[in-house]
């Protein structure tokens, strides 16, 4: 065996480990949430639904989850927008301070999420929306801005910079371009994106408590449960909200791959 | 008398504090294939881009058919353009690429698609109108854009540079296309290149710009013969520059003193005691031998050669300074050369001409 041929099977043994390391608990979990035993030993239990069909009917969470729902929508579609509108003035326009714009504009990630949740917290009760699902709401557009913003930009990054202005040129005013020419240009980003930060919202727990009040979201709803008692429910409601996040995730990956032209076969 | 139908007034472009097109004045008639040449940076294509109205003069006008417009919008002009990077619109095939500017126009679909088909076979591309723009050649990308600028049967087509991105073969053919569309659709051509060859093989008139200004504009031949301004003499074709100052002047024929000593020229309004650039063209330098004229001789020492298709540019250094010879291969092929052989190089007093200095 060459050594070129060991280091190959090394790396794939460093790849699968760390693949293993991610993936394990979150597999136990999903594993577990199939067993009929209340405390989870090997071997396992019998198959069964009964944890599911327990969340089913626990009466907290269906509100939980509608309220998860609603919100990630709405920030999915406002937070595209505004990314949108905030990519294409980076895109578009030459100012003053743009660097400054751009510096804010890609901030909040960076900021540790229990002092934007507190500031939320604070500003939020100020002007009387606290514990309403606007409040979260708000406060999600603004972690999932950043991310939309991202996505688009690099998009617009990719478009030959003379695409709009042949457009114009073609006789269509700065609507019918954007309308005609950059948004399908950047559609794929544009739907990368509302999947991408549906499923930054649908997770996002932390500024979620601090501002939701009773209009608890999912994660908030998962966590109370799981302070008081340590149920297998929580593999269940676990399991759930992985595949959803995951399959948002992954349709945005897919779009972004998709979408990508086909190179000449010639 | 042709319509003047683009005019440009002492227009002038600033960004901030630069100056990139400094006060030009151009008049094209209907028809024309005007190609405007010069170094990157030297305006033209800012110049193109205030016709299209993709930029907005600092001052002076624009008239376009005797009207004002400076500050029309440029999806309200009508001044298709073939761009350096083409711009096809990715995401569209062969045909919605064509019928883009038609529809913009509300021309109806089927209309459209009719008028398409039209430029897409004439262009001798209607096998890929459904073909995805990104697959197709360089060659075949040129016709799509050029179908999708002349769809709308503009009276100017502005052009950027579009063979820039090509193979020199696929140059030469797209040139030969180009003059055939610009006979039969007699429209007016407004070309902008740093390639001379490009202007030169196609254009009826040649503008050279430099630093925003206009050099000289004219036929081809008259820029390439005689230009007007040392920096003409220095961009076109290759010529050799000696600075001198005028010593006499007689019947048309001017004596200047240069430090490869006394030579002619062709005298034009220059005085005795004048600094003047003495000019004479490679390719109207000779070896001295039979049949030569003798009136401007220099001996210097053979530097090197350099072949470019059929013709060879030799490079000659007399008292420090390089002397070009620019002949066809077969009229050299006889003479010895070899670097570092001495040779005579010989002009007639009528090949070279005198530019004054710019004090």
């Amino acid at each position: 065996m060459s050594l070129r041929r060991i280091g190959t099977v090394l790396l794939w043994c460093y790849v699968v480990t760390v693949f293993a390391f991610i993936m394990a608990p979150i597999a136990t979990s999903f594993i577990v949430s199939f067993n009929f035993d209340r405390f989870p030993t090997l071997p396992l239990g019998a198959f069964s639904l009964r944890w599911y069909q327990d969340i089913a009917q626990d009466p907290m969470l269906p509100p939980a989850f509608r309220n998860t729902i609603i919100v990630g929508f709405t920030v999915s579609v406002i937070a595209t927008t505004l990314g949108f509108a905030a990519a294409y003035t980076d895109y578009r326009y030459r100012f003053a301070g743009k660097q400054v714009y751009l510096a804010l504009a890609l901030l909040p990630p960076t900021i540790p999420v229990v002092i934007l949740g507190l500031a939320m917290l604070i500003f939020l009760t100020k002007i009387g929306l606290f514990g309403t699902l606007k409040a979260i709401i708000i406060s999600h557009i603004v972690v999932c801005l950043p991310f939309a913003m991202a996505l688009i930009r690099l998009r617009l990054s990719q478009m030959d910079q003379s695409l709009e202005a042949a457009a114009w040129n073609l006789g269509a005013t700065e609507w019918r371009a954007m309308r005609d020419v950059i948004l399908p240009f950047t559609l794929p980003a544009i739907l990368a994106a509302l999947f991408i930060t549906m499923a930054v919202s649908f997770d996002e727990y932390a500024i979620a408590w601090f501002v939701s009040g009773f209009q608890e979201t999912l994660p908030v709803r998962i966590l109370a449960m799981f302070q008081g008692q340590v149920s297998p429910r929580i593999n269940a409601i676990g399991s759930i909200v992985f595949t959803i996040t995951m399959t948002l995730v992954i349709l945005a990956q897919a779009i972004l791959l998709l979408r990508r032209p086909a190179r000449a076969p010639d | 008398m042709p319509e003047q139908f683009l005019t440009l007034r002492q227009l002038e472009k600033r960004f901030g504090e630069a100056t990139a097109v400094d006060r030009i004045d151009l008049t094209v008639d209907k028809g024309e294939f005007v190609a405007i040449m010069g170094p990157s940076g030297c305006g033209k294509t800012t110049t193109l881009r205030m016709i299209a109205g993709l930029e907005t003069p600092t001052s002076g006008e624009v008239r376009l058919r005797g009207r004002l417009i400076n500050e029309v919008k440029p999806w309200l002009r009508d001044t298709p353009m073939v761009w350096q990077s083409l711009a096809l619109f990715p995401f569209m095939s062969v045909l919605k690429n064509v019928e883009f500017g038609l529809k913009m126009r509300g021309v109806s679909a089927a209309e459209r698609r009719r008028r398409a088909m039209q430029w897409l076979e004439r262009m001798d591309i209607a096998a890929l109108a459904n073909r995805d723009v990104s697959r197709l050649s360089g060659g075949q990308r040129q016709r799509v854009a050029l179908a999708r600028a002349l769809v709308t049967e503009p009276e100017i087509l502005l052009l950027d540079e579009p063979l820039s991105a090509l193979d020199a073969h696929l140059v030469v053919r797209m040139q030969a296309e180009l003059i055939r569309l610009h006979r039969e659709l007699g429209i007016t051509f407004f070309y902008v290149t740093h390639s001379q060859s490009e202007a030169f093989a196609m254009a009826s008139r040649v503008v050279i710009m430099n630093q925003g200004r206009i050099e000289q504009t004219g036929p081809a031949r008259q820029v390439y013969r005689t230009p007007a301004t040392r920096f003409v003499a220095e961009f076109v074709g290759t010529n050799n520059i000696l600075r001198g100052s005028v010593v006499s002047v007689e019947s048309g024929c001017a004596r200047v003193s240069t430090p490869l000593g006394l030579l002619t020229a062709v005298a034009l309004n220059v005085h005795p005691g004048e600094a003047v650039d003495y000019v004479v063209g490679a390719d109207t330098v000779s070896l001295a031998g039979a049949g030569a004229s003798a009136e401007n001789s220099v001996r210097c020492i053979m530097v090197s050669e350099q072949f470019f298709g059929s013709v060879v540019t030799v490079y000659a250094e007399a008292e420090g300074i390089e002397l070009r010879m620019q002949k066809r291969q077969h009229e050299l092929s006889a003479a010895a050369l070899e670097p570092g052989r001495p040779l005579e190089l010989c002009w007639s007093a009528q090949s070279a001409f005198l530019l004054r200095t710019k004090s």
